[in-house]
């Protein structure tokens, strides 16, 4: 299936023909035939066997495993909160913003983007620990009041269609897992720092400016947007993690839903850097 | 506008956190973060004080040398100024 979202083509490959029929019906408005897909795709594994004996399924955005479920409900909102989000950055019915928005044992916590995937290959492991996330690594600023929520789907999707997948698929559709998408004001917002290795905890206004410069559609909300975006980091805790491994964000998580300015806190190791030789920055090889 | 007392443009948006104030300028897309000093020199540009009068205030309150206050600030307002977060000296004339 190939949709057109926010100007690019996106084509999405799946293993099951189910599946893929479902999702062609259910983004049928979007669809595009007869042109090029560009080089983002996702592909959609479904029913994988697992050594826990139930199917799972799996969501790749390009190469990268971004999904690990067993509901299958699951991967389809996933899917759909994904190729939503590339036409988040046209709309002006609220702020949108790159980030992982996460509740952590019902306390909501924003986080880089980049904690979508890891969370996501995590899978029920996350899950078990207490913490549930977004369906996209995009989270909606509610213009007047600040509150953060998952963006609602820009896409035309015919009603129920959730409903419809499971009654297509019910041996392979897997118990109802949680997301977190209720509206809520954000107990903690963690910006990511790189170096140095356990870097101070930022203060809410450079907080303010760092999630400003981070979102997608503020040129098209103006200035409304950026108080709005005040409104919402006003009353949170702001920190900053150096990268700490898979299960050591589910650790920074939980020490800032509680609070913690340093939740990286000797964990942090520094991130791996790499450099193409013949870029700008490196002399040409000889 | 008199260019001798900076004014704050009014087409662009302000917001203070804690003190510090972060300023969007919709017309050119630039974000600007201020720390508090210098939110507090912002909020003083509203087009009736010069800069040494601004100055003279903040020394006193904060009891500091009024000639090592009216240096930075002075090099504050002139940085301001070019981010065009203050209001242009024509504008308002003719």
């Amino acid at each position: 299936v190939t949709v057109r979202v926010g100007g690019r083509h996106l084509t999405i490959r799946t293993t099951s023909e189910a599946f893929g029929g479902w999702l062609a019906e259910t983004v049928a408005t979007d669809a595009i035939e007869g042109t090029e897909p560009d080089r983002v795709a996702y592909s959609i594994v479904v029913g994988e066997q697992s050594a826990v004996g139930r199917p799972v399924h799996v969501v790749y955005r390009g190469g990268s495993e971004i999904l690990r479920a067993t509901d299958l409900t699951r991967i389809a909102t996933c899917i759909l909160g994904e190729l939503d989000t590339y036409g988040l950055g046209d709309r002006d019915d609220a702020l949108h913003l790159a980030g992982s928005l996460v509740f952590v044992d019902g306390r909501a916590v924003l986080g880089p983007a980049f904690l979508h995937p890891v969370l996501g290959r995590m899978g029920r492991r996350a899950l078990r620990a207490g913490i549930v996330w977004a369906p996209a690594a995009a989270l909606s600023i509610d213009l007047s009041s600040g509150a953060a929520s998952p963006p609602s789907l820009g896409l035309s999707i015919p009603p129920r269609a959730l409903e419809r997948l499971v009654g297509l698929m019910p041996d392979v559709a897997g118990e109802p897992e949680p997301w977190a998408i209720d509206p809520s004001r954000v107990k903690a917002i963690v910006l990511f720092g790189s170096d140095p290795i356990e870097p101070p905890a930022p203060t809410r206004a450079e907080t303010l400016r760092e999630l400003a410069e981070r979102s997608l559609n503020l040129h098209k909300v103006g200035g409304r947007g950026l108080v709005a975006l005040g409104r919402f980091v006003e009353d949170a805790t702001c920190s900053r993690s150096g990268w700490v491994g898979g299960d050591g964000w589910l650790h920074v998580l939980r020490a800032a839903a509680r609070g913690d300015e340093r939740p990286g806190r000797g964990r942090s190791r520094p991130a791996r850097r790499y450099a193409i030789r013949g870029s700008e920055d490196t002399p040409p090889a000889r | 506008v008199d260019p001798l007392r900076p004014r704050v443009r009014t087409d662009i948006t302000v917001t203070e956190l804690d003190g510090e104030a972060v300023i969007y300028d919709e017309g050119s897309g630039d974000l600007h973060h201020l720390n508090a000093p210098a939110t507090l020199v912002l909020g003083l540009c509203d087009g009736s004080a010069t800069v040494e009068e601004m100055s003279a205030a903040i020394a006193e309150a904060f009891g500091q040398p009024v000639g090592e206050v009216t240096v930075q600030v002075s090099a504050l307002v002139e940085e301001l100024r070019g981010s065009k977060v203050l209001a242009d000296s024509h504008e308002g004339l003719g």
